[in-house]
């Protein structure tokens, strides 16, 4: 099983979690089982763009993550894993603090694991 | 509105708030002075671009909340174009703070419309920013009112007067929701025809039957009458 099966594997476990992707910060996805990956994939993209661009104008530390919150819908949650986004779209309903406590937990696992530099696909090999 | 971001500071994890609005900037501010105008406008105009990013995927956005490392940010539109920006510290609870920012809206949301009642007339231009349906500004009708279609000639732009007439004082009556309940009603009123002088009649009638009240709606109806005295009411 590859390091990007894995991955899916676990973060298709966490509750909450009704979809997911992987890309790299350029907008290539990596894995996904996302209805719509493309305007997903442009979304985190572009967004990710703005939220490190404020980062940079205000000084503010590194950028975790952003929520588009809907109030009666799937919201869709965007971490940032060094050169990867993570786009989540969580379960209607659920709460959001707790699934972003739970894939923030999953993710430093990952990021402890990785060596430096190395990305989803080199974990492959 | 200062008042009201005042309060929101007080909400435990709140750096500080400002409302902005994307053709008049930052209306009013109480950030710590670490945080530059300049500054702060330029984080908002990337808010601004992430929130129509948002919108275009979900139309039904409510908010977005970015989280750094040591901060946060929250950003929902109230009533109108303005929007609300929340700097907060990185471990707030998001759902504590959304119930707080929830209830302290509803006030905003009232006093904002109030006062664009007052002061806006009804044929000013469309918001820049798309509206954002907020879980505490009900969502206001986008079609067939004249200030939802400046671009193009208005089927309602020859009695925009009588129109502005009327919608200002149905406010005297409904306070905050008069707006929103006039947009609908010219909404209906207004569908698979073009409106004249003529049909104001029936305008008028849905909206006395949005009062509810014999007696204010009579009042509301003679004080339209008094001011359009040639408009055939």
């Amino acid at each position: 099983m590859t390091g990007v099966d894995l991955f899916s594997q676990h973060i298709g476990q966490i509750k909450g979690v009704e979809n997911f992707m992987v890309l790299r910060h350029d907008g290539h996805m990596l894995t996904h089982n996302m209805s719509q990956p493309e305007k997903m994939s442009s979304l985190a993209t572009l967004t990710g763009i703005s939220a490190q661009s404020i980062q940079k104008t205000m000084g503010f530390t590194p950028f975790r993550y952003l929520v588009f919150a809907r109030e009666h819908n799937q919201s869709l949650i965007i971490f940032t894993l060094d050169k990867f986004y993570v786009g989540i779209l969580a379960k209607t309903g659920f709460n959001l603090a707790e699934l972003i406590e739970d894939i923030a937990k999953f993710l430093v696992k990952i990021k402890v694991k990785r060596n430096p530099g190395n990305s989803p696909k080199e974990e492959e090999e | 509105m200062q008042q009201l971001i005042d309060d929101l500071k007080s909400i435990p994890g709140v750096i500080g708030a400002f409302v902005y609005h994307p053709s008049e900037g930052v209306r009013s501010n109480n950030l710590p002075p670490l945080f530059k105008n300049e500054r702060i406008s330029e984080m908002a105009k990337g808010l601004m671009k992430i929130t129509a990013a948002g919108r275009h995927n979900f139309h039904d956005l409510s908010e977005i909340f970015l989280c750094y490392e040591e901060s946060s940010i929250l950003c929902r539109q109230l009533t109108g174009s303005n929007f609300l920006v929340v700097v907060c510290d990185p471990e707030i609870n998001f759902n504590v703070v959304n119930m707080s920012l929830n209830l302290a809206m509803e006030e905003v949301n009232s006093r904002i419309a109030a006062q664009e009642l007052k002061s806006t007339p009804i044929a000013k231009t469309a918001p820049l920013a798309p509206p954002v349906i907020s879980p505490a500004a009900p969502p206001q009708p986008v079609v067939a009112t004249p200030a939802a279609a400046p671009a193009s000639p208005s089927p309602v732009g020859n009695i925009s007067h009588e129109l502005e007439v009327m919608a200002q004082n149905l406010s005297k009556f409904l306070g905050p929701m008069a707006r929103i309940i006039f947009d609908d009603a010219v909404d209906l009123w207004s569908q698979g025809r073009t409106p004249s002088k003529s049909d104001l009649p029936a305008l008028l009638d849905s909206l006395c039957q949005e009062i509810g009240d014999p007696d204010k709606s009579k009042h509301y109806r003679e004080l339209v009458r008094e001011q359009l005295p040639s408009s055939g009411i």
